[in-house]
């Protein structure tokens, strides 16, 4: 029997994030609106789903006088993006 | 959503990380390169023209120029301001290179005259040049291997075994030498990887 996907991270823009943040040490928000094409609201609430699973971390700063949100995978997320990785590669088998 | 459509998506957005970081990630080398090798053109036809040794305190405009036209550069491109793990390592490489060309510069400067090291028997000069061609060698093959690049990877190593020139030439002709060393290690190479990046996207 196939394991279910982690439901946190499968969903199109939470995926889209985690992807995007798996090769980088941060990124902020202007960018993931800008790579993922979404809007700034549905891509601050699925921000706030990642956060509060544990799997990224997310620092709120200012650029001058222009706020500036950073977001950052944490261990627990790397973890869970390779066991979804994993997962997922038992289906396409 | 169903498994391939998932894996599409990691797949793309990993790609458009990627290419994000290719774009501006051949500056340092133009400014580190272009800075170097104007510099001792500089000191060269100082040299030529007065004949002055103090003519070499100009050598020292390298970091002054090279660090003043990196902070510049980094305000203007503060906005694609992303860093991948491999990007990390590579500035860690390089502070680390700088730091140890610095350091022997400056205890080279510091040794009283005549300082000679003992190797084999034999008492062996070593020159300031080898050891900034040497260095940023190693520093220029490291990067080349960490985001595997062969122009990059290829041209450190020319530059480190190009190095050793140094421990035979010496005036004038070795700081021409310098600068055409910088040329094929840095510039040239920069130059031919940036292009690469170009024609792949």
């Amino acid at each position: 029997m196939l394991k279910e996907l982690n439901p946190i991270i499968h969903s199109e823009l939470r995926l889209q994030i985690m992807s995007l943040l798996t090769s980088l040490v941060d990124a902020d928000f202007s960018y993931l609106r800008q790579q993922t094409g979404a809007t700034a609201g549905n891509l601050s609430v699925q921000i706030d789903k990642l956060a509060s699973a544990g799997y990224i971390s997310v620092t709120k700063t200012f650029k001058g006088k222009m706020p500036c949100t950073t977001c950052k995978m944490t261990p627990e997320g790397a973890a869970a993006f390779a066991e979804y990785v994993e997962t997922l590669k038992t289906y396409i088998q | 959503m169903d498994s391939r459509k998932s894996l599409e998506l990691i797949s793309e957005m990993i790609h458009k990380s990627q290419e994000n970081l290719k774009h501006g990630s051949m500056r340092p080398f133009f400014i580190w390169g272009y800075t170097t090798i104007g510099v001792s053109l500089l000191v060269w036809l100082l040299l030529k023209l007065t004949g002055n040794p103090a003519m070499q305190w100009f050598w020292w405009l390298i970091p002054v120029i090279g660090m003043a036209l990196t902070l510049v550069i980094d305000k203007k491109y503060s906005k694609e301001h992303l860093k991948s793990y491999v990007g990390k390592c590579v500035s860690i490489v390089w502070l680390v290179m700088c730091a140890a060309c610095v350091v022997m510069v400056l205890s080279l400067n510091l040794a009283p005259s005549g300082t000679s090291h003992f190797f084999a028997g034999k008492s062996v000069f070593v020159p300031i040049l080898f050891i900034v061609c040497f260095t940023m060698g190693c520093g220029t093959a490291m990067t080349g291997l960490m985001i595997n690049s062969k122009v990059l990877s290829i041209s450190g190593f020319i530059g480190l075994a190009g190095s050793i020139a140094f421990m035979y030439l010496h005036g004038l002709t070795s700081i021409l030498a310098f600068a055409g060393a910088f040329a094929i290690m840095m510039v040239i190479p920069a130059h031919i990887q940036a292009a690469i990046y170009r024609h792949s996207k």
